[in-house]
């Protein structure tokens, strides 16, 4: 018994450092960062120190927060929208071998178009407001879902679907009962990539052009020298890319709790 | 009195770049309340003519004939156990055995109460709720099988329930088998290619060649019922078992 409780705590201890590991090293530069800034006394409009961006987060701090709220708002739309179309798009491919031959090649193609060739255009068709933002996400968020999905919808256990056939089931209940659970691992690899995507999409959509979002903040401090307030939108726009990747983990933990037991 | 026939069953695979001839004119049957085995080494069209039956393959030659009536390619009708164990990971045990039930369109509810009753003859009971990754292999296999026999189909196909046990669980799981079938009163057709498991449960034991699979031998066990495991020391145990190996060697 003693034995396991030492192996037990040891575990504890261990993935409570491999937590720790990253941290530290960031910490570590951090305060590099700040001793190197003061000591060759480099200029805050070139690199600011670590501390200042700080106070400048929390100085700016309402006005940061106005413009994530729109970032985050057409991240999150742009999201759900990619969902909806990528899963809607792979159970229509994954209904015939023909649909399936004339749009898989098309779903890569579309992935090799340059965004940023993509987004003047948005803006040029659908004005400044938040609409052309939320398209350039849900293009981005699109192909790894989409390619995820139909992938996943391949990989059924042939076996399974064997025992489904012998049992006298039907395409519908093959759908419902095998291939949307077997493929849930695969959308949701495809939605943590989505996840970190998601808000860069929104700052390059922001940053051609409109009046909100922390892209159209980036390109203000940028253009009057304010390099803090750049490095705080940075720290916030890793901060929610952060934030929406780990709601895609926990949801997709209460959607998968086969998972987690041991 | 037969309820299943298989009647001169050929079947053919068309790979790329040559034709796999599987199963040759093969012809069984299984009478009512009967066990029957099928032995033979691996590879020679066991799974083939399994699925044929189970209706999820098409044979190129011949029909499969249940209560006279053909029944070639039709789904549905039997309880299949396929070779490799397919408990869902997404489903707890309870609503993995009710598969079968649940595609014959019986409530969810309702079927979970069905099964419920069973648990405690498959040794399930207390795991009912768990997810099957926390299973070990012989009760996989006891969920697989009470799926394959909670629906109350007219005959049971089993494909090589035991073949990836080791061999302490084998013994007890054909033992165990072995009673539920004394219970159920219901036909099997067994896959195998362990020759004591085949002498142990069956009534009839068709052996087959080597691909293409056709039927070589039937023959007849001869021990009473119910049995115990005393019949694998005695002379006439000995003797079918030296015929069959004799036959598939
Ligand atoms: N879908 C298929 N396409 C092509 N060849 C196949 C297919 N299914 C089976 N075969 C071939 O047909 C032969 C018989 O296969 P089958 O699975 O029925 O053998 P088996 O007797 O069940 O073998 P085992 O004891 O290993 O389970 C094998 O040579 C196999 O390679
Ligand atoms: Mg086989």
């Amino acid at each position: 018994m003693k034995r396991f409780a030492n192996i037990g705590s040891l575990k504890w201890i261990s993935r409570w450092f491999n937590g720790l590991l990253p941290v530290s090293v960031v910490l570590m530069a951090l305060v590099v960062w700040e001793i190197s800034v003061y000591l060759f006394k480099v200029p805050a409009w070139i690199l600011p120190a670590p501390t200042k961006v700080f106070v400048t987060l929390i100085q700016d701090g309402p006005l940061i927060m106005y413009h994530s709220l729109t970032t985050i708002k057409e991240s999150v739309t742009g999201l759900l929208l990619a969902t909806g179309t990528a899963v809607t798009l792979a159970v229509v491919m994954d209904s015939s071998r023909w649909v399936r031959k004339a749009f898989y090649p098309l779903l890569i193609t579309s992935q090799t178009i340059p965004i940023i060739a993509l987004a003047p255009l948005f803006l040029i068709w659908f004005g400044y407001g938040m609409l052309p933002k939320v398209l350039i996400v849900a293009l981005v968020c699109f192909f790894p879902i989409a390619v995820n999905v139909s992938d996943g919808f391949r990989e059924v256990n042939p076996e399974m679907m064997k025992l489904m056939k012998a049992n006298g089931a039907k395409g519908r209940h093959i759908f419902w009962k095998v291939k949307l659970p077997s493929s849930l691992p695969f959308f949701f690899s495809g939605m943590r990539i989505a996840a970190t995507y998601s808000v860069m999409g929104a700052v390059i959509g922001e940053w051609l052009g409109g009046s909100r979002g922390l892209g159209i903040q980036l390109v203000r401090a940028a253009q009057s020298y304010r390099t803090d307030l750049l490095f705080a939108v940075i720290v916030v726009i890793v901060l929610l890319s952060l934030l929406v990747f780990f709601i895609v983990e926990m949801l997709s933990r209460v959607m998968m709790p086969w998972n987690n037991q041991s | 009195m037969t309820i299943l026939r298989v009647n001169q069953i050929s079947k053919t695979y068309r790979a790329q770049q040559k034709n796999i001839q599987a199963l040759n004119a093969v012809s069984l049957s299984i009478g009512k309340k009967e066990f029957v085995s099928v032995i033979g080494p691996s590879g020679c069209g066991k799974s083939t003519l399994l699925n044929i039956i189970a209706g999820i393959e098409r044979p190129d030659q011949g029909d499969i004939l249940y209560m006279d009536q053909s029944v070639t390619g039709k789904t549905g009708l039997f309880g299949y156990m396929p070779q490799n164990d397919v408990l869902m990971p997404w489903r707890t045990v309870l609503d993995n055995v009710i598969l079968g039930l649940e595609l014959k369109g019986v409530p969810k509810g309702e079927a979970r109460q069905n099964a419920e009753h069973y648990l405690e003859s498959f040794g399930l009971i207390g795991f009912q709720h768990k997810y099957p990754g926390s299973l070990s292999g012989g009760m996989r296999q006891r969920a697989n099988f009470l799926r394959t026999v909670l629906p109350e189909h007219p005959l049971l196909l089993l494909d090589e329930p035991f073949g990836k046990l080791d061999a302490i669980t084998r013994r007890h799981m054909q033992k165990w088998l072995m009673k539920r079938w004394e219970e159920l009163q219901v036909p099997v057709l067994l896959i195998t290619h362990d020759i004591d498991e085949a002498l142990f449960l069956s009534d009839r034991i068709y052996m087959m060649s080597s691909r293409p699979g056709s039927i070589k031998k039937m023959i007849t066990v001869p021990f009473d019922r119910p049995r115990n495991s005393e019949i694998e020391y005695s002379l006439t145990f000995m003797e079918l078992k030296r015929e069959i190996t004799g036959l598939l060697l």
